[in-house]
């Protein structure tokens, strides 16, 4: 009897040998991703800075799509711009679906998506994202009636848009901003739509069938999609949360297809393992400086752009990102080498270099005492200035290295006030530091929008993370806003860039690379500007 | 036996109240905001806060926060958009919960197993050599012991996988890592009791008798020696399934204990508070099931 039981309890536990993570049938491509995060949502309006911004255009199609490089339409047919870029009218394919392959995808979907964007009482994420359209920034305040904003249904098919300042094709990929959403579907849900799979409903190339959360997303090929045929993966499988050591041990194991790669040590093993890999620049690393300082005493010397220079030019960004800030290569200049020109690189139509990478205490000195002349001061009144960043080895590590440089070159104290996650942010946005480590992702079509814009006197008004505000800066920041056409926002961006670098409004250290390490047979793999491309991925046989 | 129960499950719901009341103001003085967003403007940052009820003064958010507790809502969590603190419990909870337990399960078989060993070679060296490997047990840290037996028996041996959830496969290497550290303890519990039961009247009797050693040990000694055990239980069992942060992250597990951790560098409010509340009262529960197991087994502790 008792080894009857015995034998039915080690029966029930082989019962319970079932995979977590849902496989695919024998014979279909599977891609097993790993991915540092748990994803927060996948509802686009909350999506903020974490996986599911490479997860949101699988699951969403908007009107254009970055597909190998080339703008095709999405779910837009075609599309008409007038002359001076802020109005685009778009024709939508004709029977269109969402993956459930019955609900049609309509232009009152679209409507209903930027509605629900600038929703006042929402309090969306990206709800900003949507200040782009004529008025959506004043709707938002209450200030003027949704009909006034710019984005009309004209039939079933015809939308227009009416935009702020001009859009370019390359505006319009790599968002899920201008992805549709069912109305009949979501309102019920209210704040849990996207919080599940069951619970997210899109009409992109991939639909998630399953979301364990801290544990894996899988989602599989939408047989439903309008360019099905393109499609070659039949499940891809997010595995969430694996350290760098785990994921190198999944990446040998064969348990994993896909990983991020680290730093250069654990790049190294990669490499020697025979992984092949996909690398980009994913954001601009570096010190961020608070204009007016922490104290009135440090924004004294902070405010004054020799002294900026000084330390510019007394940091060493090639022995930074040879020993402690490994994953980036040492910045010469604001745009990385990565960024697109018009038919080139930006880097190629704009040749500059705004400062040494190694450090020139020489010249460190000449601003020092060029700042101290100015201020009437001396260096022994110099005070000490505060680095803030994250609690984390890395980030110290790099401060450590900063605060040594400063000091052997300058003769300049530092102290590091490493914080939690939260408390460094409420710190750095309501001003309470001198120089904070942290990094600004790399957007398309340039740092304008995002990074540049938090040094507008608009934005300084409601927050004190930059401390900056100066006439010039705001007026080259509103021509490059208006150029009409992407060679002038190139050619104005490039102004923007010269002045942000010569006035070191920020101090920046490097380009912080990312990318993914994986085996040759993984084919397909692209970034567009900062986000990886998974959606037309192949398995070699 | 009634009133001692009774007594005991009174103590339990005040234990509770005063635990949910004490992390609610105690978590406000946590530094930082938790929608602090250098991404998101400060307008949307303050709507996410009204969103949420925390512009409103302190005592309405406690009074309001404690009248849903009674109906058993925790609340949405704040990071993990969407979804309320019961269902992340109710998702991550059952895996902590069976790791925890096939853990424990391991570190008491091994542990009471080495104890007994221990006693019955007291001073010899099977006795130094157990009680070595069970220390270097709770020396050796989860965080290192962790990656060697994933590095060989999962990349290098490939005999099981080194990471996921749900096969039994890959249960084995993160339960033998979570269990090895309580092995120690109970190894030297079991001992210690173990060799106090030697001297007893009844095991002399039973040697007396002739019975061979190990059914001295099996049929008297054991059951005896159990009983100092059961108090720990209720703790052990508490701590060992509500899932462990570093464990699980070394398998990647969905389990319960990243959110602890997470919950509170990330200032996740209905998350900390949903978190304390069920660890508290499961701990609160395990001790009262212990209690009033031990009441059963020992009458002179209801008489006290």
């Amino acid at each position: 009897m008792k080894r009857k039981m015995a034998l039915l309890m080690v029966a029930a536990m082989a019962v319970n040998v079932m995979p977590a993570v849902s496989f695919a049938e024998e014979g279909e491509k599977v891609v097993r991703v790993g991915v540092s995060y748990d994803p927060v949502t996948l509802d686009y309006a909350q999506i903020n800075a974490d996986p599911a911004t490479d997860m949101d255009t699988m699951i969403g199609d908007a009107l254009i799509r970055n597909k190998n490089g080339e703008y095709i339409g999405g779910i837009a047919q075609s599309w008409e711009v007038s002359e001076d870029g802020t109005e685009w009218t778009f024709t939508l394919k004709e029977g269109l679906t969402y993956s459930d392959g019955e609900t049609p995808v309509t232009t009152e979907d679209l409507v209903y998506a930027v509605k629900r964007l600038l929703d006042p009482e929402g309090g969306y994420n990206n709800s900003d994202s949507a200040f782009v359209f004529k008025n959506g920034k004043a709707y938002y305040d209450g200030a003027c009636a949704w009909e006034e904003v710019g984005v009309e249904a004209i039939d079933d098919l015809t939308i227009k848009y009416t935009f702020e300042n001009p859009q370019y094709e390359l505006n319009f990929t790599s968002t899920t901003l201008y992805a549709p959403l069912e109305e009949a579907f979501v309102e019920p849900l209210g704040v849990e739509y996207g919080s599940s799979a069951e619970k997210t409903l899109g009409n992109g190339p991939f639909v998630v069938t399953e979301w364990m959360s801290d544990s894996s997303v899988t989602m599989v090929k939408n047989e439903n999609y309008w360019d099905a045929d393109s499609i070659k993966i039949d499940q891809f499988t997010f595995l969430v949360g694996a350290s760098s050591d785990t994921g190198i041990d999944m990446m040998m194991a064969g348990e994993l297809d896909l990983w991020p790669a680290g730093n250069a040590m654990q790049r190294q093993v990669m490499e020697d393992s025979g992984y092949e890999c996909c690398i980009t620049y994913g954001s601009y690393q570096g010190l961020n400086i608070n204009h007016k300082g922490k104290t009135e005493e440090t924004g004294l010397f902070l405010g004054n752009a020799n002294f900026r220079k000084a330390i510019s030019y007394a940091v060493d960004r090639t022995a930074l990102t040879a020993s402690v800030m490994t994953g980036a290569d040492p910045a010469s200049r604001l745009v990385a080498p990565s960024e697109g020109g018009v038919e080139k690189t930006f880097q190629e139509e704009f040749p500059y270099e705004a400062w040494p990478v190694t450090a020139e205490p020489e010249k460190a000195k000449e601003y020092l005492n060029a700042a101290l002349e100015e201020l009437g001061k001396t260096i022994d009144e110099v005070p000490a200035i505060e680095l803030l960043c994250y609690d984390s080895q890395g980030s110290i590590d790099i401060l450590s290295a900063v605060q040594d440089m400063l000091l052997t070159n300058l003769g300049i104290q530092c102290v590091i006030n490493p914080q939690t996650i939260q408390v460094m942010i409420n710190s750095a946005m309501s001003g309470d530091y001198d120089l904070w480590y942290g990094g600004n992702a790399i957007a398309e079509p340039d740092a304008l929008e995002d990074y540049l814009n938090s040094y507008t006197t608009e934005s300084g008004q409601t927050s004190g993370l930059r401390g900056y505000s100066n006439e010039e800066f705001d007026k080259l920041y509103a021509t490059a806003l208006a150029s009409p056409t992407i060679e002038e926002r190139r050619s104005n961006f490039f102004e923007i860039e010269k002045f942000f670098c010569d006035n070191t409004m920020t101090l920046l250290l490097g380009w912080s690379e990312s990318g993914y390490y994986y085996d040759s047979q993984f084919q397909g793999l692209y970034y567009d500007g900062g986000t990886p491309v998974f959606t037309y991925m192949d398995i070699a046989e | 036996m009634l009133k001692y129960v009774g007594q005991k499950i009174l103590i339990a719901v005040a234990t509770v109240f005063v635990l949910a009341t004490a992390t609610f103001f105690l978590m406000q003085l946590i530094p930082g905001d938790p929608f602090a967003n250098d991404k998101v403007p400060v307008a949307v940052q303050e709507k996410q806060r009204a969103y949420y009820g925390l512009d409103k003064p302190l005592g309405e958010q406690y009074v309001i926060y404690m009248k849903n507790l009674l109906k058993g809502d925790l609340g949405y969590s704040i990071k993990k958009t969407g979804r309320t603190v019961v269902d992340i419990i109710k998702e991550a909870f059952p895996v902590s919960a069976k790791l925890g337990l096939f853990s424990l399960l391991f570190s008491e078989a091994i542990g009471i197993l080495f104890g007994i060993l221990c006693a019955q070679f007291r001073g010899k060296w099977p006795d130094y050599l157990l009680m070595l490997v069970a220390i270097l047990g709770i020396a050796m840290p989860s965080m290192v012991l962790g990656p060697i037996v994933r590095y060989v028996f999962g990349v290098k041996l490939h005999w099981l996988p080194v990471s996921g959830w749900g096969s039994f496969s890959q249960m084995i290497m993160p339960a033998f890592v979570l269990g090895l550290g309580t092995v120690a303890g109970n190894t030297r519990s079991m001992r210690a009791s173990m060799l106090a039961t030697t001297t007893q009247d009844y095991v002399k009797t039973a040697k007396a008798k002739g019975l061979p050693p190990w059914k001295v040990v099996l049929r008297h000694q054991l059951k005896n020696s159990l009983v100092p055990i059961i108090p720990n239980l209720g703790v052990q069992i508490a701590s060992v399934l509500m899932g462990s942060f570093v464990v699980e992250s070394m398998f990647l597990i969905g389990g319960l204990g990243r959110y602890f951790v997470d919950s509170i560098t990330n200032l996740d409010y209905p998350l900390i508070m949903g978190l304390t509340i069920f660890y508290g009262t499961f701990l609160v529960v395990m001790n009262l099931l212990v209690d009033i197991l031990y009441g059963l087994i020992d009458p002179r502790i209801r008489v006290k």
